[in-house]
């Protein structure tokens, strides 16, 4: 029971790897022309070619690499209908060890690229509505740390909050200008992808033990994101706004 | 193989009814659980008319009595269901003071009592099948923010989602694990609405105007999310609470 996005037109960042890599595969299989962007100007250019879409550099936290990737999008497939925002990086320090240029860098590449991102992108599905109430769907892939904490990784919880708090926020404001362009968070759990690999090794990856306060036992799979991400921008969603959805196997739970 | 079997409590009339020919439209036969004949048939049909296969199971969710049996019946005609949706409820507006208890009462019999008893039982039927089940509780953004003079409902509800995050937990210990989901609607134009508040523009725009989105929520909105509950799209998702509320609640 799979939904579709077929032709529309879907940005997706942070495609090199990891979520935005398997979102940028599945995006592309439901239909959609997809513009796979990536600080990692080879990995972009290689995902792209995967998928019969576009590969483009993209520094998220540059303005005009958006226009570009905005430009890019609309140069070649007419419009753009969707943002997936995955680009982001954690730092595993405690919070009150860390320093304030890492700290910055955060902000810089999880909230910061999203409010810069956001802006660009509704700029540009109000540009295309000529007129008519503006459509589009944006996902933010937050984080469920957003709404609790773990060990080492409280700086990760407090950009993550901020990102999925403005999800909610541009969601009602977009609504209430009379815009049917939706903004959701989705929130994973551990999931296996090279950010947690490099933070908990690859061993311990593979160790059931490691996984035991998951409840389903495992971590998600990249995967498993990117179908809540197409649930989110496909039009089946199309009164969800606001909203967050959790896939972590119910490891906030407890 | 046979196909897969989606169970779906409620589901004569509004979400619940949208939600059996949605899960029918992805594959699933449908067993339509209510408690009017007429109705139930007119969803059987509208099933069968789109193409999918569809039973009518009439009896009370309120009542253990009733879930066991057909609990048993189920198993026995058509073995474990893989989805069941607990989407039976019922609502009333009515300032607290002039609550009585036994308003209060049947509510909580309604909204809570029936997807306490169809956890425990979906739990046990799903327990005799071999995959991965999935169990919806159709719950209310009431549950998360509060409603003037709905009280017993707003109660309800929380009630509900809370239970279903600690169902979840269990759920995860069981072989085949069964993965326990809240999905909380805002406010949606179904009979519940109109049959508390009556219909006309006054109560399209009452339901409407909530929304940061301009537009009324529907029942099929909220299937599309039953489906995504359902299936192996959401295969790591359990013990979340699914809010679809056109904005509603973050306003």
């Amino acid at each position: 029971m799979s939904f579709r996005l077929d032709d529309k037109v879907i940005l997706v960042t942070g495609a090199a790897s990891g979520i935005g890599a398997a979102t940028a595969r599945l995006v592309a299989e439901r239909g959609a022309k997809v513009v796979a962007s990536d600080r990692d100007a080879e990995g972009a250019e290689r995902i792209g070619k995967e998928i019969g879409g576009l590969g483009m550099p993209h520094d998220v936290t540059e303005p005009a690499a958006w226009d570009d990737a905005i430009s890019a999008a609309v140069e070649t497939y007419g419009r753009i209908d969707g943002l997936s925002a995955n680009a982001g990086h954690a730092a595993f320090q405690p919070i009150v060890e860390l320093d304030m240029i890492q700290f910055r860098d955060l902000v810089a590449v999880q909230v910061e690229a999203s409010f810069i991102g956001m802006q660009k992108v509704v700029a540009q599905m109000r540009a295309q509505a000529g007129g008519e109430p503006a459509q589009g769907s944006i996902v933010l892939t937050g984080s469920v740390m957003a709404n609790c904490v773990a060990e080492g990784i409280a700086s990760y919880a407090t950009v993550k909050a901020a990102l999925t708090n403005m999800a909610r926020a541009v969601g009602v404001e977009l609504g209430r200008k009379g815009d049917f362009i939706r903004v959701n968070a989705v929130s994973p759990g551990p999931v296996d992808t090279p950010l947690l690999r490099g933070a908990i090794g690859h061993e311990a990856m593979r160790d059931p033990g490691a996984w035991k306060d998951v409840p389903l036992g495992e971590p998600s799979t990249p995967e498993d994101v990117a179908e809540t991400i197409v649930y989110l921008l496909s039009d089946e969603a199309s009164f969800a706004t606001a909203s967050q959805l959790v896939v972590d196997g119910g490891w906030s739970l407890t | 193989m046979s196909e897969a079997l989606a169970m779906i409590t409620g589901a004569t009339s509004g979400i619940g009814r949208a939600a059996a020919l949605r899960l029918a439209q992805g594959g699933y036969a449908i067993l339509a659980c209510g408690r009017d004949a007429e109705r139930g048939r007119f969803v059987v049909e509208a099933v069968k008319d789109a193409g999918g296969h569809a039973h009518f199971l009439p009896f009370d969710v309120t009542s253990e009595e009733e879930w066991s049996g057909t609990a048993e019946r189920v198993l026995a005609d058509h073995g474990a269901p893989q989805v069941l949706v607990n989407c039976a409820g019922s609502f009333f507006t009515k300032p607290l003071p002039d609550t009585t208890l036994e308003e209060f009462r049947q509510l909580w019999r309604v909204d809570v009592e029936s997807v306490v008893l169809g956890t425990k039982y979906g739990f046990r039927m799903m327990a005799e099948g071999s995959a991965i089940g999935s169990i919806i509780n159709v719950s209310s953004l009431a549950g998360l923010i509060g409603l003037e003079d709905c009280a017993a409902y707003c109660a309800a509800k929380a009630a509900v989602t809370h239970f279903s995050r600690v169902a979840a937990l269990e759920g995860a210990q069981m072989e085949p694990k069964v993965r326990v989901n809240s999905l909380n609607p805002g406010v949606i134009y179904t009979e519940m609405i109109t049959g508390a508040y009556g219909d006309g523009d006054a109560v399209r725009d009452f339901v409407k105007d909530g929304n940061a989105l301009d537009r009324v929520g529907t029942a099929e909105d909220i299937a599309s999310a039953v489906a995504f509950l359902a299936g192996s799209a959401s295969r790591m998702v359990t013990g979340s609470t699914l809010l679809v509320d056109g904005g509603r609640g973050a306003v």
